[in-house]
């Protein structure tokens, strides 16, 4: 073990004992904040609902993420690819993207009911606006001496696109998607918690109407660790396929 | 030699003229105008020239002649408003890889491929079997002296290396002509100068046919067989001069009275046509 993970891990040890300590002394309401010993509890005692809960968000996310990147992609491919297109429409798209959709949720549950599709259907609007925007900016970003070198060799129109612009254009993609994803996590989570019938969401706003205090941080804690997550994969990712983003050729 | 000769429409010209071998290239009197909806811009005018096989003729040109415009119409990228261009007798309406490469300014090698793959690239694109474009990849970077280079990414190569990819890669499709659009431009003077070096080896060893594109008339003077001048908007072709120093050349001949007198001469006629100042590069 490194001497900078040993420290963090001191560090750690020490706040939780520290919360514990004034939670248990009653200087911290265990209503605004539990004790960590709490948080556990709520955890072992519920681990069915939480499971349950995580695969629900999980299978939302999944789906979300599978149409937002693949709507998000297309869009702005065939946006990106018309000059005109994403001259166009990456303004129309920016503005879409800034509205705060939140405001468009009671429609979406009216279109799509309580169930799960309501959340996919908000974590696809949510992410989908990057991804395009990110597909368009590295689709028409592509120097045009390249298409003109592919042209040159032969390539048919397909090729031209699958074998010289989309890979050209991957690194700025990647960018759209890593934070469209995260959005569209973050999407699927906050549509849960305004009505449905389960998910990570549901149990942050079920257990905060019950005074579960434990269970609340609990399932927010399954939130960030979501969040985190898929944000390490997609930075990962990203810096893999970018490393060949600057380097002129 | 040394007077400037009359546009190609002289049929007496055009018989004194006598071209060593067949040509394959030939160009005869491509326009080409620019039109939008208000106005039509024209950006070559009666251009006619024709390269004989296995010659190496430069077009020098100040910005603004058009050089990119008649790059992708030669090349069969673009069509002209008037005029062909045929090679081996053919006109030219399409892409044609096999019979026509480019080599660019920017190397304009795919990142994520490394040398080797770059090369194979265009042929991948034909169809060629995977072993034989393999092996012509290492035969065509060998020839560009990148022997121990096949693997590395462009990234890690220099612009004179990159720059020498792009020529093994055109190389390796085997074309009829290699045409080359400022293919130095993005050099430093002293690497710029060694790869024209470069060239000229690589030129002798291949026996191509080479029509390059450049800003610097001591370029093409010290490379070409032939140069082509063409004037600013529209591109005309205002002289043309065969280059007289004999084969192998050294660098001595570009101190000489002679290369002064034909640097001049270009010179003028690029200065008569108003295009002094316009990116031309003297020296």
């Amino acid at each position: 073990m490194s001497i900078a993970l040993k420290r963090s891990l001191l560090i750690w040890a020490a706040i939780l004992l520290l919360w514990e300590m004034l939670s248990r002394l009653g200087v911290l309401s265990s209503v605004i904040l539990p004790a960590p010993s709490m948080i556990f509890d709520a955890a072992k005692s519920s681990a069915g609902e939480f499971m349950e809960g995580i695969q629900i968000t999980l299978y939302e996310v999944l789906i979300a993420t599978a149409i937002a990147v693949a709507l998000g992609t297309s869009l702005g491919a065939l946006l990106g690819a018309s000059g005109l297109g994403a001259k166009a429409s990456a303004p129309i798209l920016a503005a879409l993207f800034a509205v705060p959709l939140i405001t468009w949720y009671p429609l979406f549950m009216t279109w799509f009911g309580l169930g799960s599709a309501s959340k996919i259907a908000y974590g696809v609007v949510s992410g989908v606006f990057p991804i395009a925007i990110g597909t368009i900016d590295g689709v028409s970003g592509v120097d045009g001496q390249r298409i003109v070198f592919g042209r040159s060799i032969g390539c048919s129109r397909a090729q031209l696109f699958t074998r010289i612009i989309l890979p050209l254009a991957l690194p700025s993609i990647i960018t759209g998607m890593r934070i469209g994803i995260a959005l569209c996590v973050i999407g699927v989570i906050v549509a849960e918690m305004l009505s449905s019938l389960g998910g990570v969401g549901y149990l942050i706003s079920y257990h905060r109407t019950m005074f579960n205090t434990g269970h609340v941080y609990f399932s927010i804690l399954i939130a960030i660790t979501f969040a985190y997550g898929v944000n390490r994969l997609l930075t990962f990712v990203e810096r893999k396929f970018s490393a060949w983003r600057d380097t002129d050729t | 030699m040394g007077k400037p000769i009359e546009p190609l429409e002289d049929p007496v010209t055009m018989m004194t003229r006598a071209l060593p071998a067949n040509p394959v290239i030939e160009v005869q009197g491509l326009t080409h105008d620019y039109a939008n909806v208000k106005n039509s811009v024209r950006a070559l005018e009666d251009i006619s020239f024709s390269v004989p096989e296995g010659s190496f003729v430069s077009v020098v040109g100040p910005s603004g002649c058009g050089k990119s415009t008649l790059l992708q119409i030669l090349a069969g990228l673009m069509p002209a408003s008037k005029g062909d261009v045929l090679v081996d007798n053919k006109v030219i309406n399409s892409p044609q890889p096999s019979k026509i490469a480019i080599v660019f300014q920017d190397a304009n090698l795919l990142p994520w491929k490394n040398a080797a793959e770059n090369v194979e690239f265009p042929l991948e694109i034909q169809g060629v079997p995977q072993a034989e474009r393999a092996k012509l990849a290492h035969e065509m970077l060998e020839l560009v002296g990148l022997k121990d280079f096949v693997s590395h990414y462009p990234s890690q190569l220099s612009g004179g290396m990159r720059q020498r990819v792009s020529i093994a890669r055109g190389l390796a499709q085997d074309p009829r002509i290699i045409l080359m659009d400022e293919p130095f431009g993005a050099l430093d003077e002293q690497s710029r100068t060694k790869m024209g070096q470069e060239l000229l080896r690589i030129w002798t060893k291949t026996g191509k046919t080479i029509l390059l594109i450049t800003h610097s008339i001591s370029e093409a003077l010290f490379l070409s067989d032939q140069v082509l001048v063409l004037s600013a908007r529209p591109g005309r072709i205002v002289d043309r001069l065969d280059v007289p120093f004999p084969r192998p050349r050294s660098f001595d001949i570009i101190g000489s009275a002679e290369f002064g007198a034909l640097r001049n001469r270009i010179w003028n006629q690029l200065n008569t046509d108003d295009a002094m100042g316009q990116g031309l590069e003297g020296i």
